[in-house]
Formats: C-alpha cells, structure tokens, sequence
C-alpha cells in the first residue's frame, strides 16, 4: 500500500517535473526563435508567468460540461505523464510503462478537451476540435506504423524495454537503425506538437485559435499546464523510442532539448497547411516510407 | 441445482406467447414480460452456467441435442444480458409500433433462437435456430421507420445461412452422416477449404463484415431503436459465434505464406477484417443520423473481432472474445442512449439536434462512456481487446493490417465524438428546451448498469479473462492468457533485462483517478468562475441571436469527407447492380417465355429434340 | 373395397348432377369429401381391371405413395371446392370429372391409361380456367396442354413400339437393359409432363391462367393441379424413366434454368399474383429435381407442402384482388392490417415456403437438401452432387426477398383496404396455417411418415 502510494507520489513528480521542464523549455525556445527574428523575446519564464498569472484571474464558464472537460482533459494528461520514464531507470511504475498506454490515455485528455470545447456552444472551437481529430487522423498512422516496427522488432511494447533495448547494444538507435521510419517520426511529432506546418487546428488568425476560443482564467491556465505536459510526453515518447532513451537524466534533458529545438526551428520557416493538405499529406509519403521502412525491417530483416 | 438448456429455450418461447397474450389486452404489460423474462433467462443461464448446472439432456426437444460449452455460455451470457438491459426499453417504446404485442413475443422469440444456437451440438439444429433467429427478428425491423430495411436484411442473412447450411451438409458429407459439432475440425481437404470459406461467408454476414455489410446500417438505423441496441450489441455476435468455429476451430486454411508465416486464409480473413474496419470507419465519419454513425462503428468493431481472431495466437483470440464483450456492453448502451434522445426529441439526426446534455446529463455520460469504451481509450473494456488485438497484429508483423486497426481506433475518435458534439453539446436549441427532460429511471437503470459493467470490464479484466482462458481449454486450443496480478502478460521480448509487456488496467484506472482528482483540486482551490450564458461567446464582432447559427453540426467533418466521397458507394452499387441484374434476367426471361405465342414453346421443344438426337447419333 | 370407386364414384355423379342441376353443388360436395375419406378405409392391394392380369390389362397401384398422394390432393381439392363452390355452382360437374382424372392419375399404373387420364383432368382444367374470363388464355392453355399431352402419346407410341408393353412396372423393367435406346421417348414425354408441371421452355401458359387467376381456377390450377401432376410426374421420373447420357444434361438445364429463371421472373414481377405464379414455377422445377434424382419420398412431400401454401397464398390473394380490383402490390399494401388472422396464416404459408423453421416447409426443404449429402449419394444429374443444392439456395435467397419485401407491404404500411373474407375461407385458411406449423414442430413424425415410404431397396414407387 504504502508502496502504491510512493509510486504514485513519483509519478505526481514525474507528471510536474514535465511541466516544469516543458514549460521552460516552451520559454527557452520562444527567445531562441525571437533572436532568429532579430527581435528581443520575452524572457525564458514568461510562460510560468502567464499560466500563474490565468490561474489566478477570475473566469466564466458555459455550464458543468465547460469545467468538468478540462478537469478530465488535464486529469487524463496528468495520468499519463505519470507512467513516462524519464530514464531508464527513473520510472514510477516499473514493467506498466506500456506504449499503447501513453497513445491512448493520452486521448482521454483530448477527449476531455474536445468535450468541454464543444460544451462552449462557440462554432470555431467546434471547428477547432474537427480539425484537431483530423489531424490526429493524419499523422497517428504514419507513426503507429513505425512504431509498431520498433515493437516487432524489439519484442516489447513497454518503452524502458525499448529503451534498454537501443542502450544495450541489441539495436542502434533506431533512428539510425531505421531511417526511413525515423524522418516519418519526425514529421508526425510536428504534427502531434501542433507545430507548422500542422498548426490548423489552432489557427489563431484563422478561426480564432479554435478549441481554446471561449477560455479564460483558471480554464485556460489548466489547459496550458495541460498542453505543456502534453508536449512533454510526446517529446520523451520520441527520445525513448527514437534516440535510444537516456541512462541519466543529464542524457535526457539534452535529448530532449535538441529534439525540441529542432522542431521548433524547422516550424518557424514554414507556413501553414490546409486540413484537408495534411491529411493528403501524411497518407502520401510519410505512410508510404513508414511502411517501406516495416517491410524492409520486418520481412528483410534489414535493420543497420 | 441442475436445470437443462432446453428448459431455458422454452421457457424464453413461452414468455414470449405470455407476453403476446397479455400485450393483446394491455401493450405495456405485455412489453413488462419481456423485461421478466429476458432478465430471468439472463439470470438462470449467468448462474447456472457459472456453478455448473446447466446440463444438455433433452426431454422434450428431442429432436435436437444440447451441449454446454464454455464457448457457447460466453455467448449466451453476453447476448441474453443485452436483451435483458434492452428490454427495459420496450415500455417507453411500445406505443410507437404497430403490432405491440407481436414485436413483445418476437422480441423473446430472438432470444430463444440465440440461445438454441449457442448450445446446440447438433450442426443441423444450430442452423435451425440460426434461421429462427433470422426470421423472428426480421418483423420487428419493419417496426421502426423502413420497410425495404427489413428485405435487404433478409436477403443478406438468408445468403448467409445458407452458406452455412452448405457448409454444414458439406461437413455432414465428409463425416459419414453425423452432424455433431465435433464434425467441424475433423474435415480435410477440399471439403476443408470449402467448408471454411461457406462458414466463414455466414460468419461475415451476420457479423456485417465487408462485403457483406449492407443490410447492417439499413437495418440498425431504420429497425425501431431498442431493436438496433439488440442487433448491434446481440444479434450480431452470432456471427462472431460462427466465426469462432469457422476461424479459429478450423485452424490454419490453405498454404503457407512463407515471409509471413501465415495460411492463407488468415491472411484473407484478416484482410477482409481490416478493410471492414477501414470502411466502417470511413462511412461511419460521414453520417448525419447518429444510429446510423453506430451503425457502421459496428461494423468496423466488428472487423476488429474478424482481425483477432484472424490472428489464431493467444492474444488475438483473446482479443477478440473480448472485444466481443466490450463492444456488446459500448454498443448497447450507445444505442440506448440514442434511442433515450430519440424517444424525448423524436429525430436522430445530428443536423437537427442540439445541446441535448442540458437536459438530459445521466443520458450524455451513458453515452460518453460508452464510446470511450468504443474508441478503445482507457479505463474501458475497449482498450483492453484492441490492446491485445494490437499485440498479435504487430507479433505477426502483419503491416497493412496493423495500419487498418490503427486507422480505424483513431478513426473512431472522431466519428464518436461527432454525436458528442453535434447532438449532445453545443448550443442548446430552443426547440428543445421544453419538450426534452431526462429519461425515466427503468430507462436509465439499464443505461447505467452497462456504463458500470464498461468500467469494470475496463479496470478488473481477470474474470473474463479466466473465463477465455476456460474457452480455450474447452475448445482444446493451445492458447492461453496469463495474469500477472491484476495486469495481463503481452509478448515477451528476446532482449536481456526487460521483461514481458504487461497491461495493469488496474493501475491504469487508478493513476487516471489520481490526475483527475489532482486536477479537480487544482480546479476548486482556483477563484470560482462566474457562469455566463452558452449565447454569450466570441462571435468576431458580429451579432447572433440564434441558436441554429451558432451550432457547427452539419457536415462536421467536410474537408476530410471530401478527399473520399467518391468512393462510398461502390459496394452498394455493387449489390444493387447485382438485384438489378436478377431483375433483368427476370424479365428477360419473362418477356422471352410468357408472350401469347406458342411457337417459342414450339421452338424450344424442337431444339431440344434436336440437342438429344445431336448428341445420340453424332 | 376397391380402389377404382374413386375413379367411378366421381364420373357417375358427374352424370347424374347433369340431370339434377340443383343438388349438383352438393353433390360434389358429398363426393369430394368421400374422395377425401375413402382412401384411409381403402385395401392396399393392387386393382385389374377386366379380367387381364397385370401387365396385360390395366391396373390401379394402391400402395403407401399413392395413398399419400391421394389424400394430400383430394384434401386440397375439397377445401377449394368448400370453399368456392357457393360462387361457382354452374362448374359443379366439371369440378366431378376434374376429380376422376385427378384420381385416375394418381392410381394408374398403365401409361397409356395415364394419357386418358391427363386427357381427361386437362379438359376439365381447360374448362374451370374459363372462369378467368380471359378466352385467349384459355385457348392458350389449351393449344399448350394438348400439344404436351401429344407429345407424351407420341413417346409412348415410340417405347410401346420397342417393349410391346404399356404397363408402368413392366416397362421399368425392359428400360433398365435398354437405356440408350429409350431416352428420345423418354424426352418426349418429359416434355408432354412439362407441360402440365410449369416447366421452364414449355409453361408459356402459366402467365395467362394464374395470372388472372380467380378464387377457384388460382387454388385449383396452382395447388390441387400442381400437386398432382408433380406427383404423377414423380412416379414415372423415380418408377420408370431412366435418365442419363444428353437426357440428362437437357433435363439438368431445363431444371436448372426453371429453378433459377422462376425465382428471378418472380423477383421482377410487382403483381402479387404474378409473384406467386412464378415462383410456383420455381417450387415445381426443384421438386421434379428431387424426383430426378432419386430423393422422391422428400419430394412427395415438398409438393404437399407447397400445394398446401399455394392454396393459402393464391386463395387469400385472390380474394384481395377480387376486392381491391388490382393485385399490384402497392394497391393491396396493408390489406393485413385490418385482417390479421388471414395475414398470419398467408405469412406462415409464405415462410414455411421459404423454409423457414417451425414450419412444415423448412422439415422438408432440410431433408431433401440433406438427401443431396448423404455419403453414398450419386447424381444421375451432370454437374456432380453439389450443384442443385447450390442451385436450390440461391434461389431460396432470390425467393426470400421478394416474398420479404411482399409480406412487408401487406403488414406493416399504412392503408384502409378493408375486404371481408367468409368465415369458412377463414377457417379453412387457419388450419391449414395451422397443420403446416404442426408439421414443422413433429419433424421426427415426419421422418418416421417419410420413411415408410421408401422400401429396403430404396424404390419407393412399385412397392
């Protein structure tokens, strides 16, 4: 019991450790991208500060369903961080950090947000959420593939055994090891961070950030919290599976940091698609590498 | 106590004539015997069955025998539960038939079918029930708002099960004029083959499988509503019972596909289950009425069973049988909870409705549990079978497969959501806001009771698991299901140091609790939120004062619709292009034999005389 | 008591109701219902007439079969006759002489005396179907029926020629050494028969008779007529024919083509009468099929089965269309709302043709499809054991749906078609519908009834 209630405790720490990490990286990036601009930024706790400043404004609501979505969407996101290993050995629940977990428990979360969006009675958060499943649509697939590559290959679905399994040698990276499946990876991750050019679901001059249109105050401070430990697992989600996890938590925090860095920087020269282009899009090419890259690994047994 | 299964069947037949006679002098108590009798059946089977007393002797149907197999309580359990949870709704909905008193005795008359088709061990009655089942629940279709509904349903299941009676005389054939079950696994050869694919035909039909799944969306949204909750979550599964014994008892069909190490009827099967998925997904985002969005979610479901038990490995066996569970508790209550809305607001079309949870809350979380479950997201039934289906696809290495049952499970986040947002979120339409109030409580009993068993199902898999793993022993399959504690044991891995992948649905449940309660705490430490009108939102500037303008609903998912709708119809053209041919021959042959003249009868004599010397003499 | 009194009984009434036109309907009455009694008090043994032994001089068959036979067509005949006589006294002596040729046929076991017989239920069939009131019709039928009855005097002139015999029993034995040489007769009277029993390329007649069919020429033609001419048909395909080589191929097609043909003919109809007519067609082709090939105790009673629902199916809608004045299907669309007993008994009818279980017609469509599956089973059909079931299942599947979409219309949509039916055709109708459901549930009955039928030997026609 007592141990439950240790792990659990971990985990609450790995879930705020994310935040906390996400959240300065969110800053860090925001000056490093102002500097490519030749603009000043703001300064790299900016982001704690807006979340802190919302939780503590007084805001409206649209009826139990409004707060009872975001409850469950940073509830179920708050759940999910706290089966991500942040090392190797740093896990709370050793042996359940399954991968299909983080796919789908993560989706109560959206869930949540989507519900309490559309509880809104405002069309373009409608629209907003429309987008976003589609999105999810497009680029899930793709990155399932190459996963479930990963997982033939190494046998196992828990992400410290796919982890370990890069770090022992059994395999390299698999980002070296599958190439094909690592850049079909990386596209989804853009897709699943919502960064350009698979931002249409947020649109902000579009459709007036679509999901997030109606919220303010406390709402809008948990849904922030909620999407910077959204972004804090799928990045780690990518660094366990990809880049062959992390032995220390020093590993981690670089791995962690290029991987966003780079995304960040890549969407800042890129514009945006239209809904129905990203769909198109990741049915084209990154589906079609992804299950060249299966076929070539699972059947020919060819893994560098 | 030990009571025989045919005591059971009778008695659900003669429940079904009490309540035909009691509903001829009053309709809603005559639907009331239903509720007494699908629950008593429930409850006898459910605890006869789990103590051990259930036996096969007959003394009175002896024409037939009985055998209780685990397999055939499974489904018996499963399928007399839905029709009892049902059948709660047949008083609110008694009034709006036509013939009350016979759809009460049909109603029972279906489940006395189905349970003679789960326990019957003599093939030949196992199809006479199977017909029984076809035709008691055929007139209760024409019922609800169709009535062609009711012949494409009929046409696809005779196909069917006289696939299945081909089959099973096949099986007669080759096993020197015995027609017990055992007979299934014992043929070889071509008869093997061909007793696989006829079998595996009834098993697609029923099931609503691609190609063989039209009659499914006509029928579940045009049957009356309590009756598409029975054939979604029910009747169905009859078709995943034949496809037990088609697919997994026959084993391996056909060669050996040697890259993957699979027969090749597997692999057929496993393709047809994943384009089913696909296409039930696709068809299933596109649609306006929220029964028939269900519908075709059925039918991908559906392809998720026909995928598992393609797999013939531990895990997707298993899977499949409990996906079988999982989706017949989602989908009954889905279906209930349309058919509450539908009951109150007299439409289930999306485009017509509107802010629904306002007045109807307890309807809505029967509703969004139930599809979370559908979705396979946790703490559901759902995620735990398509958890398990995912493990035996990817172990196979099976890739086109592995990307259908992804396509479909994101799939159907969005084509769930879409009854979510469009009928029971969003703006609250005006006209909805006198006439609709909550369902009544015997209504929402049943609701709720699905909704608990989908979380328990969800958080505490051993039982069922167990109970597959009974399956298994009593279907002398070499699978097994091993609990580690409360999680399930996945594949184990090659690789040193890390142990098996393991599923603890417990801990899931539990840990998706604690960040729920986290984030409760967070939200009512904060300042209390001042609660403003669902009218009062961001408009750009502009000013609205109507509902309808304010509520996205038509056409929810257009831009994705478009990069398809080309497509959709192709099989329904096909089976329509097939009934018109039938037709054209019809009246080919009409026009051609039965004019008024003579001669061509004449014609025909003569060129037949001629055929016979031809082929004597020459 | 002899066998030959229910060939006589009806033939001399049939006189004596010429000169007393009042009791005539009575008459008929009396003697349908002895007709219908006599055969169970009847003395199994074979009857000679004139003093010549068999194979010499004529001979009735009295056996189990042809009691069956018997019973199930003088019963169908009785209750038509019940049922309609009121509204067609004038017919009463034809009704008579239908009643001695549908006897005669039924007994007989002389070929040549079989052609009386067909010669003899035809004209009266030619006459009863003048109640159509559609004369071209009837000529039609007429032209067809006789130009068939030539055909099979024709062929049996040929085989008479070669074996000098015209008994039915001897001249099952001279076929069995000479096959080859008998099949172009053979031919000739299957297509004579076919004529009579709806066969495909030779039943243009069909359309125009029940087409416009009325209560008793709908019932008579397409139930007691049907029947009895499959079973008579039966006895000579299963007691004397002997089918092979291109015989066999043409009388494969010919059934095949009718089976499937009638089912989709069925399918493109919208009238019900037409419906019901075609698909008869069909349900006459599979029996003949089951004859063919050997399985014929199932098929005595596939063609009761079938009789019986005709009799409902046609007897029910054309008492609606006499009414309604239309037998479209849209125009009788809900004629069952107001009439639910006869819409019950018509759907049971209807299912148990489908072969539906709990009804009578699933016991027999299930033992004559097993029949096909027995182990020691050989076509004498080409195309192996396995094509005619496959043949007879599409077809139940094409039959399902129209009959599905036919039974939806008359129940479940809205109309206020009103027609009274007389409480007798009521209650004729019912225990009917009711008999049928009996059969269905006693299936063990059934099998055991059918059995006895068939000899060790598995011929079941001469024993």
């Amino acid at each position: 019991m007592i141990e439950i209630l240790m792990n659990i405790g971990f985990g609450l720490g790995v879930a705020t450790f994310g935040f906390v990490l996400q959240t300065a990286m969110g800053g860090i990036n925001r000056k490093i991208a102002a500097r490519l601009q030749k603009r000043r930024g703001p300064k790299w706790y900016q982001e704690f500060i807006d979340i802190f400043k919302l939780l503590s404004k007084r805001a409206t609501s649209h009826g139990w369903i409004f707060d009872f979505g975001v409850i469950m969407a940073l509830g179920g996101i708050i759940g999910t961080a706290m089966f991500m290993p942040i090392t190797s050995s740093i896990v709370a629940f050793e042996g359940y950090d399954n991968f299909f977990i983080f796919v789908y428990l993560i989706a109560v979360g959206m869930l949540g947000m989507a519900m309490s969006a559309s509880g809104s009675g405002n069309p373009l958060a409608s629209i907003g959420v429309m987008r976003a499943l589609t999105t999810m649509l497009a680029y899930e697939v793709p990155f399932m593939v190459v996963v479930m590559t990963i997982i033939k290959l190494t046998g196992t679905s828990s992400l410290t055994g796919i982890a370990v399994a890069q770090q022992t040698g059994d395999f390299n990276w698999f980002m070296i090891a599958l190439p094909l499946g690592f850049i079909v990876a990386v596209m989804s991750l853009m897709g699943m961070l919502g960064k350009k050019p698979f931002e249409t679901y947020i649109a902000p001059a579009e459709i007036a950030s679509g999901p997030m249109v109606e919220y303010g105050g406390k709402q809008l401070g948990m849904l922030f919290i909620m999407h910077e430990i959204t972004i804090f697992i799928e990045v780690s989600l990518f660094v366990h599976l990809f880049l062959g996890g992390a032995e220390t938590i020093i590993m981690f925090l670089i791995k962690y940091f290029i991987v966003y860095a780079v995304l960040n920087l890549v969407s800042n020269v890129l514009g945006r698609f239209k809904i129905d282009q990203v769909v198109t899009f990741f049915f084209k090419w990154p589906l079609f590498f992804a299950v060249v890259q299966a076929m070539i690994a699972i059947h020919l047994g060819w893994v560098i | 106590m030990e009571l025989s299964i045919e005591i059971f069947i009778l008695a659900t037949l003669a429940f079904g004539l009490m309540a035909y006679v009691i509903g001829r002098l009053h309709k809603q108590l005559g639907s009331i015997m239903t509720i007494l009798g699908s629950l008593t059946i429930f409850g006898g089977i459910a605890y006869l069955g789990f103590t051990g007393g259930l036996t096969g002797e007959t003394a009175y149907l002896t024409f037939t025998q009985f055998e209780i197999s685990e397999f055939g309580l499974f489904f018996a359990i499963i399928v007399s539960f839905v029709f009892a949870m049902v059948s709660f709704f047949n008083p609110f909905f008694i009034k709006q038939y036509k013939y009350p008193a016979l759809y009460s005795m049909l109603f029972m008359f279906s489940l006395a079918g189905a349970i003679g088709v789960f326990f019957s061990s003599n093939l030949l009655y196992l199809f006479f029930f199977f017909e029984f089942v076809v035709w008691t629940s055929l007139f209760l279709i024409p019922m609800g708002r169709s009535k062609k509904a009711a012949s494409w349903y009929y046409g696809f299941s005779a196909a069917g099960s006289f696939m299945l009676l081909f089959a099973i005389l096949m099986i007669y054939n080759a096993n020197n004029g015995s027609f017990h079950i055992s007979g299934i696994g014992s043929v070889t050869g071509t008869t093997q083959i061909i007793v696989f694919i006829f079998m595996s035909g009834a098993a697609f039909t029923k099931l609503g499988a691609f190609p063989l799944h039209i009659w499914l969306p006509k029928v579940l949204t045009n049957a009356p509503d309590p009756v598409s909750a029975v054939f979604s979550g029910g009747l169905e599964k009859l078709g995943a019972f034949v496809a037990l014994l088609a697919i997994v008892n026959m084993g391996g069909i056909g060669f050996i596909i040697p890259s993957i190490d699979m027969y090749f009827g597997q692999m057929i099967i496993a393709t047809l289950g994943a384009l089913t998925i696909v296409f039930g997904t696709l068809m299933a985002i596109r649609q306006d009425d929220a029964k028939k969005l269900l519908a075709y979610s059925s039918m991908s479901n559906g392809g998720y069973i026909l995928v598992g038990f393609s797999m013939l490995t531990s895990q997707g066996v298993a899977g499949g049988l409990y996906h079988i569970v999982a989706h017949a508790i989602a989908s009954t209550a889905a279906f209930l909870a349309i058919a509450a809305v539908a009951r109150v607001a007299g439409t289930t079309k999306m485009k017509e409705l509107g802010g629904i949870i306002h007045k109807m809350p307890v309807t809505y979380m029967v509703y969004l549990i139930a599809i979370i479950s559908m979705a396979g997201i946790p703490p559901m039934g759902g995620f735990i079978s398509k958890w398990m289906i995912f493990q035996a696809v990817i172990d196979k290495g099976m890739i086109f497969i592995a990307i259908a049952t992804v396509f479909g499970s994101i799939g159907s986040f969005l084509y769930v959501f879409r009854p979510l947002a469009a009928l029971f979120l969003g703006q609250e339409l005006p006209q909805f806001k006198k006439t609709v109030k909550e369902a009544p409580f015997f209504m929402l009993l049943p609701m709720i009771i699905l909704s608990l068993l989908s979380v328990y199902t969800g958080v505490l898999p051993g039982v069922i698991i167990d109970f597959i793993n009974k399956i298994f022993v009593d279907m002398q399959l070499n699978y097994n299901i091993v609990m580690n504690g409360f999680a399930i044991e996945g594949y184990t891995s090659g690789i040193e140091g890390v142990g098996p992948s393991l599923l603890n649905p417990l801990l899931i449940a539990c840990v998706f609790g604690v960040g729920v309660f986290v984030a409760f705490l967070i939200f009512i430490v904060l300042k209390k939120s001042k609660k403003i009108d669902l009218m009062d939102t961001y408009t750009a500037g502009n000013f609205v004062y109507t509902e309808e303008h304010l509520h996205y609903s038509v056409d929810f998912y257009a831009p994705l619709e478009r990069l398809y709708e080309k497509y959709i119809h192709i099989m329904k053209n096909f089976y329509k292009s097939l009934a018109n041919k039938v037709r054209e021959f019809g009246a080919f042959m009409k026009y051609f034999f039965f004019t008024n003249k003579p001669e061509i009868t004449v014609f025909w004599i003569v060129a037949l005389m001629v055929f016979l010397l031809w082929g004597d003499v020459l | 008591m002899s066998a030959i009194l229910l060939i006589a009984v009806p033939l001399l009434a049939a006189f004596i109701s010429i000169l007393v036109k009042k009791v005539s309907p009575y008459l008929l009455l009396l003697v349908s219902l002895f007709a219908l009694v006599y055969p169970f008090f009847m003395d199994m043994s074979d009857v000679i007439i004139g003093g010549f032994d068999s194979p010499i001089g004529i001979n009735l068959v009295v056996n189990k079969f042809a009691l069956t036979s018997l019973i199930a067509v003088n019963g169908l005949f009785f209750l038509v006759v019940a049922v309609n006589i009121a509204q067609y006294k004038k017919l009463s002596s034809i009704l008579l002489v239908a009643l001695a040729g549908l006897n005669g046929l039924l007994l007989t076991g002389d070929l040549f005396n079989l052609f009386v017989f067909i010669e003899i239920s035809g004209i009266a069939a030619y006459l009863i179907t003048t109640t159509n009131k559609k004369p071209l019709q009837t000529f039609n039928y007429l032209v067809a029926g006789t130009v068939g009855s030539s055909l099979y005097l024709l062929g049996l002139i040929i085989l008479y020629n070669m074996s000098g015999t015209l008994n039915m029993a001897d001249m099952a034995t001279f076929v069995e050494g000479n096959g080859m040489y008998t099949l172009f007769p053979f031919l000739l009277m299957f297509i004579g028969l076919g004529v009579e029993a709806k066969l495909l390329p030779f039943n243009s007649w069909v359309k125009g008779i029940l087409g416009h069919s009325n209560n008793l020429s709908g019932a008579m033609i397409a139930s007691v007529y049907a029947t009895a001419i499959a079973l008579v048909f039966g006895k000579l395909l299963a007691g004397v024919f002997q089918i092979e080589g291109t015989l066999a191929l043409i009388i494969a097609l010919v059934l095949g083509i009718t089976i499937l043909a009638g089912e989709a003919m069925a399918y493109a109809s919208t009238k019900a009468r037409e419906i019901l007519l075609y698909s008869s067609i069909a349900q006459a082709g599979i029996v003949i099929l089951l004859f063919t090939v050997g399985l014929g105790a199932w098929a005595t009673f596939f063609a009761i089965a079938n009789g019986v629902s005709k009799f409902i199916l046609f007897g029910v809608v054309n008492r609606l269309t006499e009414e309604v004045g239309s037998d479209e299907m849209d125009q009788l669309k809900g004629s069952f709302v107001n009439n639910k007993l006869i819409g019950v008994s018509f759907t049971v009818a209807a299912l148990s043709i489908l072969g539906l279980p709990l009804f009578f017609g699933f016991v027999v469509k299930m033992n004559s499809l097993i029949g096909f599956f027995e182990p020691d089973f050989v076509s004498n059909l080409p195309g192996g054991n396995f094509i005619f079931p496959i043949i007879i299942l599409v077809a139940s599947v094409i039959e399902g749906v129209y009959f599905v979409k036919l039974l939806t219309k008359l129940w479940y949509k809205d109309s206020d078609v009103k027609v009274n039916f007389t409480p007798l055709f009521k209650y004729v109708v019912v225990v009917l519908a009711v008999a049928l459901i009996v059969f269905g549930l006693f299936q063990g009955e059934v099998e055991e009834l059918v059995a006895s039928l068939i000899n060790p030997g598995g011929v079941f026609i001469w024993n």
